[in-house]
């Protein structure tokens, strides 16, 4: 019996686990996985292309072959581990090889400096991924096509059930919202018609098909809300411009028709299909909730719901998220590469309004403003006319807890290198005045 | 048993590799097929026909203006209203499918495995609209003589041209060449406007709607 056969399963599981072959076959299939998905997004986009890659609900990947040849589009290829899953092994990997296992001492201080930085950026880009929102804030100098202030910014792709009580004709807070998480499995493409039809026939609208509906319960509202039948990119259609071929269920005369979702998925418009359950055991209010447009100012009107004495409104809109102060735009310019679209700058004067202060801010491309969390950069501009005068700028609002993590991990790793470089250079230095080499 | 850098054991026997080699790619299989299986399982798992939400946010700029008691009409139609429509279809072959108009697709449809036809407005002359066409399938422009001997047809009673065309397709707007395709379609001008009635997709579709393309044009109205 060899040496391999002998040693305890743990051991033999922790030599992998931190050996060099793991991480070269991590790092091959992180290379091929980059150049794959970087292809891919050609055909299906970057934000598709990214959660079917790297998101850390994908265990597998199985590449489109398409990015060889376009002939080849929808059909498979070799599967692959999901990039996230191969990172955090990565981290494994190093930590136990690259740290624990390693020789320490001030020969290789560098070296597991360098390591330790490797994974420390490994893991900001786990924190990332996990814990990372990012949204958009777009604001215009004269308010007309957009807000000039605001204190919120809308999520790109996410999106939420809001329901907002109303009193006098005011809303009274709080909102009250549920996460797409709940409902995004909740797809409208499986043929079982029973299923939509049972949903429906409680409240005796159309015909339709899809999953099982979920309840919602909502303990602080004197209702709950059913979902069913979630659409990517929905557009509201009325029956009397389009037959709802595809059984699509009808109320007050408009169907939701499921198009194609785009390469930019954050200009696709979600949509569901909504029932309010009373308490009470009443029928209910089914709705067709579709996401406003993007490039509306205003959100779309909502659907009123009165329970008891009370009057809420439920509308479907790209996630909210409140920032602890108003931003509001002064001036934005911008200055493009001679016949080119392509820009040189963009840059706002804004004014942060916080419990009554104002204070002025700058910013522009790769500066961006930090404040509460929030990073705010300058993500585009837009004209209100065909005239080169700018007046529409839009913020990406970033909230990152590890946001400055690949940044200490770089500072690090320069560190280390260099210090390894200078200890190796030192010993290099020494051994030759020590050792001088043998005369002929 | 340890190994020596020299490639054996401390006992000084000479090391198996093939053996070693061996059981440690079967020990890694192992590991691999079990982490396969768990990776396969894992999605498995259901979410509930319940779930309990608390989540609240407060109340932004965004929220400070509500409309009560909107339509389905008043939360669904686009700004200014519907749009209005020039034309009416008078007869639509059966196994076409209406699809969603908009400003270049004042009447939309598709049929078969890819094949659309849409009826527009559009503007220049009717010699450049053809080649407009026929530069989509990378043809030869037309001369005014070529054009007007191009089969006779009309629309909303106005006199116009069919067009036909075949190979690769670009229809442009970013979009790539798509191979096998044919395009069939009239085009008529009206005083300074010009109408199409434009049919593409896979070659032999559009050869079996040909006749459907005449009888759908011949159909078409005013509103």
């Amino acid at each position: 019996m060899n040496d391999s056969a002998r040693k305890p399963l743990l051991v033999r599981i922790y030599n992998v686990l931190s050996g060099f072959g793991l991480a070269t076959i991590l790092l091959v299939i992180l290379l091929a996985q980059t150049w794959l998905a970087t292809l891919e997004q050609v055909h299906y986009g970057l934000h598709a292309t990214l959660l079917k890659y790297f998101d850390v609900k994908e265990f597998i990947v199985i590449p489109d072959a398409g990015v060889f040849h376009e002939s080849l589009l929808g059909k498979k290829f070799l599967p692959l581990p999901g990039g996230y899953w191969v990172c955090a092994l990565l981290a494994l990997n190093l930590t136990l090889g690259g740290i624990i296992r390693m020789r320490k001492g001030w020969r290789t201080a560098g070296v597991l400096l360098s390591h330790f930085a490797i994974i420390f950026m490994i893991v900001a880009g786990g924190v990332a991924q996990l814990k990372e929102e990012r949204g958009v804030m777009m604001l215009s100098e004269d308010g007309s096509s957009y807000p000039k202030a605001a204190d919120y910014a809308n999520s790109f792709t996410e999106t939420t059930i809001e329901i907002t009580e109303v009193k006098d004709g005011k809303p009274v807070g709080p909102v009250h919202f549920i996460k797409d998480s709940n409902y995004l499995d909740l797809k409208f493409d499986t043929p079982d018609r029973s299923k939509f039809d049972r949903f429906l026939s409680k409240v005796g609208v159309g015909q339709g098909y899809s999953n099982d509906p979920r309840k919602v319960l909502l303990p602080k509202l004197p209702f709950d809300i059913e979902v069913q039948g979630y659409i990517p990119n929905a557009k509201a259609v009325s029956t009397s411009s389009m037959a709802n071929e595809r059984g699509e269920p009808v109320v007050d005369g408009w169907f939701l028709y499921a198009q194609k979702p785009g390469k930019n998925a954050e200009m696709d418009t979600p949509g569901i299909h909504a029932r309010v359950v009373p308490r009470d055991g009443g029928k209910g209010q089914v709705m067709l909730l579709v996401a406003s447009d993007p490039s509306a100012m205003d959100p779309r009107d909502p659907v009123t719901v009165k329970s008891g004495d009370r009057t809420f409104v439920v509308r479907l809109d790209k996630r909210i998220w409140p920032v602890p102060f108003k931003v509001t735009l002064v001036d934005a310019r911008s200055e493009f590469h001679p016949n080119t679209n392509r820009a040189k700058f963009y840059e706002s004067d804004i004014v942060r309004t916080k419990d009554g202060i104002e204070t002025k801010h700058f910013i522009e491309m790769n500066a961006p403003m930090r404040e509460g969390g929030l990073t705010f950069y300058q993500r585009t501009m837009m004209s209100g006319s065909a005239s080169k005068d700018w007046v529409i700028s839009g913020f990406e609002v970033v909230r990152n807890p590890s946001d400055k993590w690949p940044e200490y991990s770089i500072y690090i790793a320069s560190f280390g290198l260099c210090l390894h470089f200078i200890l190796k250079l030192v010993t290099f230095l020494t051994r030759s005045k020590s050792t001088p080499a043998p005369q002929s | 048993m340890p190994i020596t850098g020299s490639g054996k054991t401390t006992a000084g026997k000479p090391l198996r590799v093939a053996e070693a080699a061996a059981i440690g790619g079967a020990m890694k299989i192992r590991a691999l097929t079990a982490c396969l299986g768990l990776a396969l399982l894992l999605p498995a798992c259901r979410k509930p026909a319940e779930v309990t939400v608390n989540d609240e946010r407060p109340l932004t700029m965004r929220d400070e203006k509500v409309k009560h008691d909107a339509t389905s009409n008043d939360r669904f139609q686009p700004p200014g209203g519907a749009v209005e429509k020039p034309f009416l279809a008078g007869k639509v072959p059966d196994g076409w499918l209406e699809m969603p108009s908009n400003q270049f697709r004042l009447l939309n449809y598709r049929f078969g495995s890819g094949g659309e036809v849409a009826v527009g407005l559009s503007s220049g002359g009717l010699t450049d609209n053809v080649n407009r066409w026929l530069n989509q399938f990378d043809l030869d422009p037309l001369t005014d003589g070529q054009v007007v001997q191009l089969e006779k047809g009309s629309v909303v009673g106005i006199e116009g041209v069919f067009v036909s065309a075949e190979g690769d397709y670009a229809p442009g707007m970013g979009q790539s060449a798509k191979p096998g395709q044919a395009l069939y379609g009239l085009i008529a001008q009206d005083a300074g406007r010009v109408i199409t009635v434009k049919m593409t997709g896979p070659a032999e579709e559009v050869a079996a709607q040909k006749d459907a393309l005449k009888v759908f044009v011949a159909g078409l109205r005013r509103r």
